[in-house]
């Protein structure tokens, strides 16, 4: 006679803790996120280089990029686009001022990680003999963390710089990011470089 | 615009090149300075060579002004400007002054006569003229050491003309001499023996000044791959490996036969025909030495890239992937965030206030201990991210008119030039009220 014995699988205690883990983890992650919407204001403003050389440089603004923090759900990862409210500005209007809002409108609430000012053209033109040059744009997403508080005002002045590169051919100008400021209803919470 | 300026600089260097190759080989190389048909010619081509040279740098100058001018034809204002304000410009004068000079001296000597001594002198004349490239080049920009930089360049560019340079004449005096004035083999061994000794030496400078050069210019193996300067000096590496290879071959094989039929006195057909094959491959590798070169100087050193990424960790600016996915986003992660500079023995403890500290009026007493370490020369203190004040007691200070409300102070070391600012920092919460 043959005794067939069904074993049935047994689950050991720690496969058991570490599902626990995991699945209180993702709860804490997921749940964790604000809910509301809060004021996000976006502004420009030229850190002052080389742009006394130029009569008017002016950059349409494609579109303005956030990156959500996502934490452990990578699959929530992507850009969140936001259009511009300004989309065509002249820098020599903002030296070493407040600067131009470019977006301000209302998002849902947040912590973000990097922000992207996707620029389409960047054009100016000479004081010297009000020649139009080409300028290179060098602006790239850059990190940066902060927070969108549901109701809150936040707001993020990103420093453009203008830079004579024609002494390293065959660069001639270029725009870069040389920083930024993050208020948060109006009190400076962040600024790189600082200063 | 970078092809056409590439060109302009390729095209002076070969002049200079085949100047000091012509005046070299016209002095040194043919054996007793015979046959003097030969020093005539070689001393009538470097002479015709010069106003060449002079045509080549009025057109870098134009193609310089055009840059400056936002691409348009240049004003002889702004050209003026160029020469008279600024350091490459006056170099530019002095170089086309000399060039003028010598080429004056040249036609007054040709006119009377040939003889060695003249044409050693002028030789001698004209190392300057290639040597102060250097003055406007890559080297003049280095930090430290300058005169060292200059000079390491200025023997390179020496090096590589009496080389490269040399190259094509030895091919057209061989040329002649064998196939056209049947000159005895013992004179083609002769002269290419010397060019050999030349040669050699050029490749020992070549290399000295080459690894120092690399090393003040790029400094890292990364930025050697990564940045266009860094790859176009690994192509001319290569390029100088094949010219070695093929002038060791000459070195090791087509001179001792040269050598041998010298002895028998009897130079095969066959020999003279692959000895000229030969110089002609290490020749046309040497032009190609020179394009490439002409490239480096117009691009800025791959050092530069490491100096923007410094630049990048001053200001504390991370990048981040514009392309987001599962890997960019890792890669970012895993990217260290970009750091202050070494404290190097700097460090900055804040005793008072102290956490959480609430005072009455908006005078904020400091008391810390303030340690310089290496590079540190004073304090930068922030206020919620904004600097309020610098300080240079080692012990403490006052800050003032702190508004109402809680505070974040932040203490930083700096250095002297009050922008690099040092990993020596702390912070304290307070509270004003």
């Amino acid at each position: 006679m043959r005794i067939c014995v069904h074993r049935r699988p047994e689950i050991r205690p720690t496969t058991y803790r570490i599902l626990y883990a995991v699945l209180f983890f993702l709860a804490v992650t997921g749940c964790s996120r604000q809910s509301g919407t809060g004021i996000l204001e976006v502004r420009i403003k030229d850190h002052e280089e080389a742009i006394g050389y130029f009569s008017k440089v002016n950059i349409a603004v494609e579109t303005v990029r956030l990156s959500p923090k996502v934490g452990f759900r990578f699959w929530h990862l992507g850009w969140l686009k936001l259009n511009p409210t300004l989309d065509q500005l002249d820098l020599t209007q903002f030296v070493n001022n407040s600067g131009v809002t470019v977006f301000k409108g209302e998002i849902d609430s947040g912590n973000f990680e990097a922000v992207d000012l996707k620029i389409r053209n960047v054009q100016g033109i000479l004081r010297q003999g009000s020649k139009e040059v080409a300028i290179d744009n060098k602006v790239k997403p850059v990190a940066l963390s902060f927070s969108v508080n549901p109701g809150e005002l936040t707001t993020i002045v990103i420093d453009l710089s203008l830079m004579d590169m024609s002494d390293h051919p065959p660069a001639t100008y270029e725009l870069q990011l040389a920083g930024y400021e993050v208020y948060n209803n109006g009190k400076l919470v962040d600024k790189v470089p600082p200063g | 615009m970078f092809a056409i300026e590439a060109t302009a600089s390729a095209i002076g260097y070969c002049i200079l090149a085949l100047l000091l190759g012509s005046l070299m080989t016209a002095g040194f190389l043919l054996p007793q300075g015979e046959p003097d048909e030969f020093r005539q010619q070689l001393f009538s081509f470097a002479r015709k060579l010069l106003p060449l040279f002079v045509i080549a740098s009025i057109i870098s100058l134009v193609i310089q002004g055009t840059k400056l001018s936002g691409g348009a034809f240049p004003s002889m204002d702004l050209l003026f400007r160029y020469l008279l304000n600024t350091q490459s410009g006056k170099i530019w004068v002095a170089r086309e002054i000399y060039a003028f000079f010598l080429l004056g001296g040249m036609f007054w000597y040709g006119r009377r006569q040939h003889n060695l001594t003249g044409v050693r002198a002028f030789l001698l004349f004209s190392l300057p003229l290639v040597a102060s490239r250097s003055l406007t080049s890559h080297a003049v920009a280095v930090r430290d050491h300058t005169a060292l930089a200059v000079s390491a360049d200025a023997l390179h560019l020496l090096a590589t003309a009496v080389w490269a340079g040399g190259l094509p004449v030895l091919f057209w005096i061989l040329y002649r001499g064998t196939r056209r004035l049947h000159l005895a083999p013992s004179w083609s061994a002769a002269t290419v023996n010397r060019f050999s000794w030349v040669a050699l030496v050029a490749v020992v400078v070549l290399v000295a000044t080459g690894f120092y050069q690399s090393w003040v210019q790029v400094q890292r193996l990364d930025i050697l791959f990564a940045t266009p300067y860094g790859q176009i000096l690994t192509a001319k590496v290569l390029i100088f490996l094949c010219m070695a290879m093929i002038g060791a071959l000459n070195l090791f094989s087509t001179k001792p036969k040269l050598l041998d039929s010298a002895r028998t006195e009897r130079l095969p057909n066959w020999l003279q025909r692959k000895t000229l094959r030969r110089i002609a491959s290490e020749a046309i590798i040497g032009l190609g030495v020179f394009c490439v070169t002409a490239i480096l100087t117009l691009l800025p050193p791959g050092i530069h890239s490491l100096h923007q990424a410094n630049a990048s960790a001053g200001n504390q600016l991370q990048a981040y992937p514009e392309r987001l996915n599962i890997f960019t986003w890792l890669g970012y992660l895993v990217t260290p965030a970009p750091k202050l500079q070494p404290a190097d023995g700097a460090k900055i403890t804040i005793f008072s206030p102290k956490e959480g500290q609430v005072f009455d009026s908006d005078e904020i007493p400091m008391r810390y201990e303030f340690v310089k370490g290496k590079r540190g020369n004073h304090l930068h203190a922030y206020i919620d991210g904004k600097l309020m004040g610098m300080f240079s007691d080692p012990s403490g200070g006052t800050l003032t008119g702190i508004q109402p409300g809680r505070h974040v102070l932040e203490l930083r070391v700096t250095t002297d030039d009050h922008v690099t600012e040092l990993d020596a920092k702390d912070r304290v919460d307070f509270v004003v009220q």
